[in-house]
């Protein structure tokens, strides 16, 4: 192995085998002396499987953060057994992470993994199935199934190992719980700190920050536990030099700006806070409730309450109460709580009452999958309520977004007296990736409620003729008594039946979404501003379509791609973008009829949710490619489905 | 050193001006001729004077239904939301605003049928608004259909055989909650019991469910005449933790208990009967924790309090790359 | 009289000692007898020390020792043996502590509890002490508090009443403080609320920053301004409100009367807060004099706020009154937004010299807080008997205080100061003067009385005091009633029924043989434990005893001729407690008669052997006894007619709502209806039982002019004359809870009145 980045100052390695044997000295002129032989790579994607609650999503994390402290780009992602406590041992069973570390900034979990640890040979057989190992992935695996009581075990275990050797896998057997035994009675708990000191070891990681963050995971708990820890990260990372015969160093990105590492969900509770929004009702829903979690925890601090409602209408209604008594209120839920919401929705869109809801969407349809991802519910967000409910739709693209979208969300509602969905999703919401470090303004800040007393004679639905925006009248104010309501009524807000009365309250409404549309700027185009193919994408897709653009480009195709935050109102300008393409296609996690069914036909044929509704604002022949496997789209999968497309057109 | 110019409060306080009855009339009421909710919309505009809240931090919450129409006929903020969902509202309302003083106006469909989980947990979180349920036992605004506290054998344009389930009774249902912190009901018919126990229910701090019986001339007419007409079919409450029965009235309405709110068991015993009705305060407990307490500790919210837990919250999140990659 | 007892008078009535035997007590180092048992105050588990609480760790601002230990040991020690060795490790430990306090050192119990652990483990032996550091670890974790210590000290007073006082003002502070806090932040969000309105906050800039940085690419903000401009935006604030909104919080920032906030960045540029503890009651009087301009800006800016953040600021109304509010306009309970005042006062010297001032502070209203400490009541230069009454300075200065009826007043010795704590926090925690007369026991500071008393501990000098009546305990709280026995309390004393506290009284005589008497604690004993009055008695040895001489309460209790034949004597014991009679001179004797006088003045007060009351409560009785017969005789009465007549019909119309109705309703008039009508059967004149009306609309959709609504929206008869009889009828027949009565027809000429008639006698 070389390397071609040398360091002439370190010391030589022959200091080592001397008596001095404080650690960190130790550690550093080993690493020191095996960074010489050290692989340079651009980028590698690693994942550690296990059975659920041997710890590989705290490992992973932990890689991932000292990874990011590095200066590695990363981005993680959770892989979830869909039970909560599956059985041992079982390929339904297989729980862990992936993490996709590289040189530069990471948009996506990218396409197969590169190395992989797996505590047990079933879990590792599903990542198999899943077609998720790269060609000579290398495989780290804990071998004491080889010698197990159970003949069918040891068996199991020695023809799958077998197999990932004739399949051209570096398999390499790696006695943990027997090493870890050296230090622990119980090696269930803390093998995965011996595979984060090997992960350590293999990519050169910096051990002292590798302590640091074992410290910091597990501040909550006693010193003993950290120190008990510690000791496996380092006899991890002393065996893996000691027998490992690989070294990578993914150099570090030029990233010095400070970054903060938080998945989806824990950025969309530091966007409410930031957004001075003060009551997030909830019910328990997967995948979105563990933005609660982390806002339960933190939200008194800023004066804010979680409340757990009895059911998800009751969240909606008791944001909406409090939306109506002051600042904005959020709800967050997912897809089957988001279809209860939409009565209340429907109210206070009616009564223009700011509301954010937050739909962490999940697959569907009914409880369908509930901790994968998809994007099946744009159509519904748009056009769920009865009646016309024009709301605003929002999706976040990335980590980042959720964060800042809430904050956009929150001041959007209030602008426009309106409800205004956030649309993210599964995979979103237990990814990692780090992101500037917010510059907090105060700016962002729900203002204060407003209790000054109105005008004399003011209408508390006093419509603006080219806007459709009025003033909200909040309880408290003097002169401002009225009577809300959910049925149709005058700009007294009194109820009234009359043809016309009816027909103002619908276009004021609606114009208050035209008045915002006219706010929107036309998104960039990703690529070049013409070509054969536009490919146009919302929400989490973005990484993976814009790494996919950027590969085809590579190979010289006229690719580029749109992505669209807002999704109603949509941005002026995307009509004329879409006539600069010679074809428009959707990348989408929602299902589409696949021509190559028998029956399906143009007429027929389903498209993907975008696709419908770009074909029906644009009329543009829109063509649509998706995917419903439940987990985030591969930039190498959308790459190979677009030149698929683009070859087809050759044909 | 002689003090005895008066203090700004004093003067200051003579500026005030009184609220009358008018203040508090909204639009004119368009329920039936000879409808209870009358009774219970002048007595509760009378609550409204004797305790002299500004109608501008008053709201009045309600679903939908034919008693739902109330907050209209209030001048005070009013919201006329959805079909069983005025308690989460208003619960919201509460939580954003303890400042507010907040009644519940429900009815038996709307608070017993399709409202019935949030009923159930609202009772659960016990914060502080007034909860009137005008029980007439019938669907109204729909035209006739049985109601979840309609009596056995009711005919309607649901059941035109008659009913076959038997009513629930919400006063018994409420009592079983365990965090119930005051449940009462009352009569439209004898509207100054109406004003009594809504005072009662206003002066508690907690949720105050309070049943009221009311005729519904329209669908239900003579259900409760036999009531109505001998008042001494009616058994009255008197507690000095309770109400007190004023001495015309007991004139009037001669079966008196002295029952002790504080007395959950026998409380539970009053509620299961029906005749003669029990009217009055059956069960008390100011101990019951409210649910908007533990929001907003006594600190002030201010922007830069706000900033300051943020910035706090990134810390814990934030990383700075060392850039160097192994060092 | 026989010559024996002729000396002893001579004693009594001149001081002259004519027979060697009487000797001088002083010389003798005597003590009154019921002091024997307090030797050693170390030994004895009683209220001191004390500790002063650091902060609100519940339980009370100030603690004893034992109360502390008996808490933990409730709480720790579980019951049977375990629990036993616990308890009297504990107890050792307490025994320890509370000598180690005595030291007299400023010191925090914490301290003084672990240094008290450390002498016990030093004295056990090493078999016993495992358990022994077990126990005590225990009670170390069973101490939650810290706090500093006070003996019964002459600091005592200062200690417990500036520690008190420091609670109340840091209470008091932190209200004010987060009510302007609270005011500040509403009156800072109604000026920021009309930024929001105006035009900047709709500029591209500022909407660009209120979205955050990953969506910036996606708005254009100059449109998005253009457009907000041109929709209907809130009104903005007046001019006159923004100023004044400002000049409020403007107020609120320069006010001196909080220290400036822990996080209050910019410390050094303002000026010094406002002290509140003085020294001298001029000094207090004059600070106050100076600082009210400023108090009555705070007030003023207070009051605007109050109304700006309720709406209620009506510029026609309120302009002209607070361009004219000025200090002169504060009122006394204006103070009550502020921190209180304490004054300390020390001694008889520095009450005479601030007499006037004094008088000022307590008839002031004004919640400023004196405390007298006195270290001697006495008083010293003893020329002639009538001196010393005069000088039981401590009750007169209380007493005068009472007096004022305003003064919250606490008096007492610092032997019973714990107990009365509750009262000291409730007089501080007054919106009013308050008055705390407190004698400390302890030697005085001249020199000429500090060795008055050598042998006697400050707690005893103190609790004696008190004991005695010479400084009696008594609490008056103005707030607490409308009469002095609800106002004004002596609880705090032994007995307070009795003249003097009589004591159960053990000794042996020379046979040892075992005596048990009852004795009383007299104003004499008190002065007997005062070196300087050693001279006023006399020990008569045993062989001397006559039956002439009789103990002190006796004596006092006789009439002058009954006195003349006998010599009063009181109990003592010297160092080695061999018990003695000591005769008395007659000066102490009036005295004690006067100390008597002002003990029963006192006790009228509180209601004890009140004339006034006791006359007041046998003329009450006599009424309620003459009251209860004649209710008797009433009930007879009924049940002799109800066994006469038939049952009365349940419906009966009411005797008093006819009544009632007319009042509330002065424009019913034409429906009132004489009571005597109403009982005497059928009703003439149409009326309505208002109260009783449900609002239902029946009768005044029938005819509005006929049936009106009056205030409390319930129907009454507005003219019976607008309508038809029938109309009448049928609203009564239509009327949901039939309280329509249609009486009679008023119109003769109208038809069918002979049927409508027989309809409406089911309403009459």
């Amino acid at each position: 192995m070389s390397t071609q980045i040398l360091d002439e100052t370190r010391q030589p390695a022959e200091d080592v085998t001397n008596a001095d044997s404080s650690a960190s000295r130790a550690d550093k002129s080993r690493s020191a002396s095996r960074d010489k032989d050290a692989v340079i790579l651009e980028e590698h994607i690693v994942e550690v499987i296990s059975d659920s609650g041997e710890g590989a999503q705290r490992c992973g994390q932990s890689f991932g953060s000292i990874a990011a402290r590095m200066g590695n780009g990363i981005w993680t992602v959770e892989i979830i057994p869909a039970e909560i406590q599956p059985p041992a041992r079982s390929i339904a069973g297989a729980s862990g992470i992936r993490i996709r570390l590289a040189s530069r900034r990471v948009t996506n979990g990218g396409d197969e993994a590169d190395l992989i640890v797996a505590f047990n040979e079933q879990v590792l057989l599903k990542r198999v199935r899943d077609n998720e190992l790269k060609p000579g992935c290398i495989v780290l695996i804990e071998n004491k199934w080889r010698h197990d009581q159970d003949a069918g075990i040891a068996a199991s275990y020695a023809a799958t190992i077998d197999k990932l050797i004739a399949d051209g896998h570096g398999v390499h057997e790696i006695p943990m719980e027997e090493e870890c035994l050296r230090y622990v009675d119980n090696a269930k708990r803390g093998k995965n700190m011996f595979v984060l000191g090997m992960l350590s070891a293999i990519y050169s990681l910096d051990l002292e920050a590798a302590r640091n963050q074992v410290a910091f995971a597990f501040a909550k708990k006693s010193s003993a536990v950290v120190e008990s820890n510690i000791k496996l990260l380092n006899a991890g990372h002393e065996w893996a030099l000691e027998n490992l015969d690989m070294c990578f160093r993914i150099p570090p990105s030029d990233v010095h700006e400070p970054q903060i590492v938080v998945n989806g969900n824990v950025s969309l509770g530091l966007g409410l806070m930031a957004s001075g929004m003060e009551i997030c009702a909830m019910y328990p829903i997967t995948p979105a409730t563990s933005a609660s979690h982390y806002l339960s925890d933190v939200f008194h601090n800023v004066g804010g309450a979680v409340h757990q409602a009895e059911d998800e209408i009751a969240a909606c209604a008791f944001a909406i109460g409090a939306s109506y008594a002051g600042k904005c209120a959020a709800t967050i839920t997912s897809g089957p709580g988001f279809a209860l919401k939409q009565e209340t929705i429907g109210l206070a869109v009616m009564a223009e009452i700011p509301l954010v809801v937050i739909n962490v969407q999940r697959g569907g349809p009914s409880t369908g999958l509930p901790t994968k991802a998809e994007q099946g519910d744009l159509l519904f967000a748009c056009f769920g309520g009865h009646g016309d409910t024009p709301n605003v739709v929002m999706a976040a693209a990335d980590i980042e977004d959720c964060f800042y979208s809430v904050i956009a969300a929150r001041k959007i509602a209030e602008t426009f007296n309106t409800v205004v969905v956030v649309l993210t999703d599964a995979s979103l919401a237990s990814a990692q990736q780090p992101y500037p470090r917010p510059k907090i303004d105060t700016d962002w800040l729900a203002p204060p409620i407003n209790q000054n007393a109105v005008p004399e004679g003011a209408k508390p639905y006093d419509w603006d003729a080219t806007t459709g925006l009025a003033n909200r009248f909040i309880p408290g104010q003097p002169n401002g008594m009225h009577c809300l309501t959910g049925l149709a009524h005058d700009r007294m807000s009194r109820v009234a039946y009359e043809p016309d009365i009816n027909e103002e309250g619908m276009r004021s409404r609606s114009l208050k979404l035209a008045a915002l549309q006219k706010t929107l700027k036309t998104p960039l185009v990703y690529g070049g501003d013409e070509g054969d193919m536009l490919i146009v994408g919302w929400g989490s897709t973005k990484g993976a379509i814009e790494e996919a653009v950027d590969r085809l480009r590579a190979d010289g195709h006229k690719v580029s791609s749109l992505h669209l935050k807002f999704l109603q109102p949509m941005a002026s300008g995307i009509g004329d973008v879409l006539k600069r393409f010679k074809r428009v296609l959707t990348v989408e996690s929602n299902w589409s009829d696949s021509l190559d069914d028998t029956i399906i036909d143009e007429e027929n044929r389903r498209y993907s949710e975008l696709a419908w509704l770009l074909r029906a604002r644009y009329l543009v022949d829109i063509d649509c490619w998706s995917e419903v496997r439940g987990q985030p789209l591969k930039p190498g999968v959308i790459a190979t489905a677009i030149r698929e497309k683009l070859h087809q057109k050759g044909k | 050193m002689t003090m005895d110019a008066a203090a700004p409060h004093c003067l200051l306080g003579m500026f005030d001006e009184d609220y009358t009855l008018d203040d508090y009339k909204g639009a004119e009421p368009r329920w039936c001729v000879g409808c209870g909710d009358s009774a219970i919309l002048a007595a509760v505009q009378r609550l409204c004077r004797d305790e002299q809240l500004a109608p501008e931090k008053t709201v009045f919450v309600s679903g939908i239904g034919c008693s739902s129409r109330f907050p209209h006929y209030m001048h005070t903020y009013g919201f006329h939301g959805l079909h069983g969902r005025a308690l989460p509202v208003a619960e919201g309302i509460k939580l954003q605003r303890p400042d507010l003083h907040v009644f519940v106006i429900t009815g038996d469909g709307d608070c017993c049928s399709i409202g019935t989980a949030h009923w159930i947990h609202a009772i659960r979180y016990n914060m502080d608004m007034t909860v009137l349920v005008l029980d007439n036992g019938i669907y109204g605004l729909t035209k006739n259909q049985a109601s979840p506290t309609s009596p056995l054998g009711l005919k309607s344009n649901t059941t035109p055989q008659g009913t076959v389930l038997e009513p629930i009774n919400p006063i018994s249902v409420t009592l079983g909650i365990r965090n119930a912190s005051f449940v009462a009901q009352a009569v439209d018919w004898i509207p100054e019991l109406v004003h009594d126990i809504v005072d009662a229910a206003f002066q508690h701090k907690g949720l105050s469910f309070v049943r009221v019986l009311q005729r519904c001339p329209e669908y239900l007419d003579g259900r409760y005449d036999a009531w109505v007409k001998d008042p001494g079919k009616m058994l009255l409450l008197n507690h000095e933790n309770g109400i007190q029965t004023s001495p015309a009235l007991a004139s009037v309405y001669k079966n008196h208990e002295i029952h002790d709110p504080a007395d959950r068991n026998r409380a539970r015993e009053i509620a299961s009967t029906s005749d003669p009705i029990p009217v009055g305060v059956l069960y008390r407990n100011q101990s019951i924790p409210c649910y908007e307490n533990p929001r907003g500790p006594d600190r002030l919210y201010t922007p830069d309090v706000v900033k300051g837990v943020l910035e706090k919250e990134l810390d814990r999140f934030t990383i700075q790359a060392v850039g160097g990659g192994g060092d | 009289m026989d010559k024996s007892l002729s000396a002893l008078t001579a004693f009594h009535i001149t001081g002259e000692r004519l027979a060697g035997e009487l000797d001088d007590v002083g010389r003798l180092d005597l003590r009154p007898a019921l002091f024997g048992a307090y030797r050693d105050l170390s030994k004895l588990r009683h209220d001191f020390p004390l500790v002063l609480v650091n902060g609100d760790a519940g339980g009370g601002f100030v603690r004893s020792l034992s109360g502390v230990v008996d808490e933990i040991l409730s709480d720790i020690a579980p019951h049977g043996i375990a629990g036993e060795r616990l308890r009297q490790h504990v107890l050792k430990l307490e025994q320890e502590a509370r000598s180690l306090a005595a030291g007299g050192e400023a010191r925090s119990l914490g301290e003084i509890w672990d240094d008290a652990g450390r002498r016990l483990t030093a004295k056990t032996d090493a078999a016993a002490l495992p358990q022994l550091e077990e126990s005590l670890a225990q009670a170390r974790e069973g101490l939650r508090f810290d706090g500093e210590t006070v003996a019964c000290d002459g600091e005592l007073p200062v200690k417990f009443v500036t520690h008190a006082w420091t609670l109340d003002k840091r209470q008091r502070t932190q209200r004010l403080r987060d009510k302007l806090d609270d005011l500040t932040l509403t009156l800072s969000n109604i000026l920021h609320t009309d930024v929001d309105n105006v035009e900047e906050a709709q500029g591209a800039e500022k909407l660009k920053r209120s979205m955050g940085k990953a969506l910036e690419d996606e708005f254009d903000f100059d449109a998005m301004s253009r457009l907000l401009r041109t929709a209907p935006t809130g009104e903005t604030l007046p001019e006159a409100r923004r100023r004044r909104l400002n000049s409020v919080l403007t107020v609120f920032k320069s006010q001196r009367f909080l220290p400036p906030a822990e996080n209050s960045r910019k410390r050094g540029r303002r000026k010094e807060p406002y002290g509140f503890v003085f020294d001298s009651c001029e000094e207090v009087l004059e600070a106050i004099q100076k600082r009210r301009p400023e108090m009555a800006k705070l007030v003023k800016a207070v009051a605007i706020a109050e109304l700006e953040v309720a709406n209620r600021y009506d510029e026609s109304k309120h302009d002209q009154f607070f361009s004219h509010f000025s200090h002169h306009h504060l009122h006394v309970e204006d103070f009550a937004l502020f921190p209180p005042y304490l004054v300390r006062l020390h001694g008889d010297s520095a009450v005479a010299a601030e007499r006037t001032a004094l008088w000022q502070v307590l008839s002031s209203g004004l919640p400023i807080k004196v405390l007298v400490q006195y270290d001697d009541v006495l008083g010293g230069d003893m020329l002639g008997p009538e001196r010393l009454t005069a000088n039981i300075k401590g009750p007169q200065l209380a007493a005068m205080a009472l007096g004022l009826g305003n003064v919250f007043v606490v008096q007492t010795s610092s032997a019973y100061l714990f107990r009365l704590r509750d009262s000291i926090a409730t007089g501080l925690a007054s919106d009013g003067p308050a008055l705390f007369s407190l004698f400390s026991g302890a030697p005085p500071g001249n020199a000429a009385a500090s060795n008055n008393s050598p042998n006697v501990a400050p707690y005893l000098k103190a609790a004696a005091a008190t004991e005695s009546r010479a400084f009696p305990g008594y609490v008056h709280d103005p707030e607490a009633g409308g009469d002095w026995a609800s106002r004004f309390h002596l609880e705090t004393n032994s007995q307070p029924d009795a003249d003097w506290p009589m004591r159960d009284f053990h000794y042996q005589d020379a046979g040892l043989q075992r005596n048990a008497t009852e004795t009383a604690f007299t104003f004499i004993d008190f002065v007997a434990c005062d070196r300087r009055y050693a001279n006023r008695f006399a020990r008569v040895p045993q062989s001397s005893w006559h039956d002439g001489m009789i103990p002190v309460k006796e004596f006092l209790d006789l009439d002058a001729e009954s006195a003349a034949s006998k010599v009063p004597y009181i109990w003592m014991i010297d160092e080695r407690d061999a018990l003695c009679r000591a005769i008395v001179e007659d000066s102490l004797v009036s005295a004690a008669r006067q100390c008597r006088d002002m003990w029963h003045s006192l006790q009228e007060l509180a209601g004890i052997n009140n004339s006034h009351a006791q006359a007041l409560l046998a003329g009450e009785r006599e009424i309620w006894q003459k009251e209860k017969e004649q209710e008797l005789e009433a009930l007879r009465g009924q049940l002799e007619a109800a066994a006469a007549a038939p049952a009365a019909p349940s419906a009966a119309p009411v005797a008093e709502t006819p009544g009632a109705a007319a009042v509330e309703t002065p424009s019913a008039a034409p429906a009132e209806v004489p009571d005597e009508a109403v009982e005497a059967g059928p009703v003439e004149e149409p009326y309505i039982e208002t109260p009783r009306c449900t609002t239902c609309n029946e009768c005044t959709e029938l005819n509005d002019r006929m049936f009106a609504y009056n205030d409390e929206m319930q129907a009454y008869i507005l003219d019976p004359d607008a309508g038809s009889y029938r109309q009448m009828v049928e609203a009564a027949e239509a009327c949901q809870v039939a309280i329509i009565h249609p009486g009679k027809p008023r119109n003769s000429t109208e038809t069918g009145l002979s049927d409508l008639e027989a309809r409406a006698a089911d309403f009459n």
